[in-house]
């Protein structure tokens, strides 16, 4: 089959471009370390109460000699818990990890103008580290259809400088 | 009907070529002597949006976002 020079310098910058596409990609998770959630756990959804959803919350953990916080978040129709009644309070410039798992639909964790948004999804734990670099508030909004009060689904995450962090809020 | 329409109209000239049914064309040229080099630019003028768009996309609002997940 003949075909014409420029079709086929398309073509190949066809395949340059998908090249370039993919070595961007390698490039971003290897040289810049950007991460992706991975599968993490899975839990039972109808049993959340015996588990550290049942008590959702901020914690304090001590790993490698350091301070750290855990979030257990529920995202439940149409709200998190916690998140929306109360903010989730966490302090600048220290490492928080969030569990984040549905007990009733597929719900959406993603905190507006960042890199961190999970799906939130019945039977399974979304587990994500990151270190807020300043005192901010955030919101979280769901992201993936819900049910009919979706668009109203929202929350807060209010970080506050180490020094002003109150531990009196935060969950055994 | 159904009939009538899956005949081209001059159906009944099918031995006649292209050129003989424009008698406007000056001259015939073969598949490697056709330059379109006006589709050439667009082409890789539309490759070049494309890449600089993925560029912005990807290192200025997904990598350049953070905070971000660090485990």
């Amino acid at each position: 089959m003949h075909i014409h020079k420029f079709e086929q310098f398309w073509i190949k910058l066809s395949f340059v471009l998908i090249a370039f596409f993919i070595a961007t990609v390698v490039y971003g998770f290897v040289a810049m370390d950007l991460k992706v959630i991975g599968d993490h756990a899975t839990i039972d959804p109808q049993n959340l109460q015996e588990t550290k959803f049942g008590n959702p919350g901020v914690r304090e953990v001590t790993k490698n000699g350091q301070t750290e916080y855990e979030v257990y978040v529920q995202t439940i129709q149409f709200a998190y818990s916690p998140g929306t009644a109360e903010p989730i309070v966490v302090p600048a410039n220290t490492r928080v990890t969030f569990y984040i798992t549905s007990p009733d639909v597929l719900h959406g964790f993603d905190v507006a103008g960042t890199n961190l948004n999970t799906m939130a999804i019945p039977g399974q734990v979304a587990k994500m580290t990151t270190i807020f670099p300043e005192s901010r508030e955030y919101g979280i909004v769901c992201n993936e259809y819900c049910g009919p009060a979706h668009h109203i689904m929202e929350g807060i995450i209010k970080v506050v400088p180490k020094s002003e962090f109150d531990k009196s809020n935060l969950v055994e | 009907m159904p009939e009538d329409l899956s005949q081209p109209p001059e159906s009944n000239e099918s031995g006649k070529n292209w050129e003989e049914h424009n008698p406007d064309i000056e001259r015939e040229i073969t598949i490697d002597e056709f330059q379109p080099y006006g589709t050439l630019t667009l082409t890789l003028l539309y490759f070049l949006i494309v890449a600089l768009m993925w560029v912005f996309m990807y290192f200025i609002e997904f990598g350049g976002n953070a905070p971000s997940i660090i485990e």
